[in-house]
């Protein structure tokens, strides 16, 4: 990979990262109002579903769902962040040595 | 006073460990793409982008051309641009001090900025995760760079469900109110919907219109004071 990649993304994902708290970020948050308050539940949520289901731009069901959904049970059932996490990872570690 | 620790410091520090082991998986995939210690270092402080960069590493990996390989990742990493307004109040207000947060800005500095409940745990909570997870990830990267394939495949230790489930945990204090419950179905639906026909990272932006039904939940909430926040049914009037 050239060097010209590697500082494109850095120079990109910093320009984006710098109009969020600034120029940009001040429009979203004037015109948006409360609703702002709104995107974090959104992006993430968003994550969520495409890192469980996601595999090169097709939707695939594999070990992770099992995990994954085992650790919104467990936060569902207010675990911590760390148990929701090993839950996860146990669970699809652990379809894998099954399967 | 008694020094009582910060509330964020427990989660932060996790997440961050957490995306430190994700990150000895980045640099393992792209020492085996060819990428050298310098490059893979340069890459993990300056973008700091942990799913931008496996597509930036996995177009090229599987062919594609640089061009295609930068686009998808900026189209990854433009949610970041969202992220600014609703850290932008736990920022300093000098533009030096925001020009220097911006780089801290990721998923999980703002998550851990908006979960506090008063502004100065929310701006310690965003520098706490967001310079320690930036280290992590710098850390782990240059490790895996040296660890090559002694590591194994990371998907054995369901490593790949990992950074799911801190999302998971993530999204769960937001789906105490409606607005965030609707929020996180809506934007789930987009993505389910958009991902077997646009670029990685399309998705993502396009479950932004998941706010529109959202807003018009939180504004049917506000003008009827019985169904608000506290109410824990979503749709039909309070008894």
């Amino acid at each position: 990979m050239s060097w010209t990649v590697i500082l494109v993304l850095a120079c990109g994902a910093y320009g984006i990262r710098v109009l969020g708290v600034t120029a940009l970020g001040g429009i979203v948050e004037r015109r948006l109002g409360s609703v702002v308050s709104l995107l974090p539940v959104t992006l993430f949520s968003a994550l969520v579903v495409a890192m469980t289901f996601e595999q090169a731009g097709e939707l695939v069901l594999d070990g992770r769902l099992a995990g994954v959904a085992a650790g919104a049970v467990a936060a569902w059932r207010k675990a911590s962040m760390v148990v929701v996490v090993l839950v996860a990872m146990a669970v699809t570690a652990g379809l894998r040595l099954v399967a | 006073m008694t020094p009582r620790p910060p509330p964020y410091w427990r989660d932060g520090l996790f997440m961050s460990l957490a995306v430190g082991v994700i990150g000895v998986t980045f640099g393992v995939f792209a020492d085996s793409v060819g990428l050298d210690l310098a490059q893979i270092i340069v890459m993990s402080a300056l973008a700091c982008a942990g799913a931008a960069q496996f597509v930036v590493v996995g177009v090229i990996a599987s062919g594609g051309t640089e061009a295609a390989a930068v686009g998808s990742a900026l189209l990854v990493a433009a949610r970041y641009a969202l992220y600014g307004p609703v850290v932008r109040r736990f920022l300093p207000s000098s533009l030096p001090g925001r020009l220097v947060a911006a780089q801290f800005v990721i998923d999980q500095s703002t998550a851990m900025a908006v979960a506090q409940t008063n502004r100065r745990d929310g701006s310690g909570a965003f520098w706490f995760t967001g310079i320690t997870l930036w280290l992590c990830w710098l850390a782990g990267s240059a490790a895996g760079t040296a660890l090559g394939g002694v590591m194994g495949n990371a998907e054995k230790w369901g490593l790949d469900a990992a950074l799911p489930a801190i999302f998971v945990a993530l999204v769960a204090p937001h789906l105490r109110s409606a607005p965030g419950r609707v929020a996180a179905l809506a934007a789930a639906a987009v993505v389910v919907a958009a991902v077997p026909f646009t670029a990685s990272g399309v998705p993502i932006l396009l479950s932004v219109g998941a706010l529109v039904p959202a807003a018009l939940v939180q504004v049917r909430g506000k003008q009827q004071p019985h169904d608000g926040p506290a109410s824990s049914v979503g749709s039909g009037p309070a008894p």
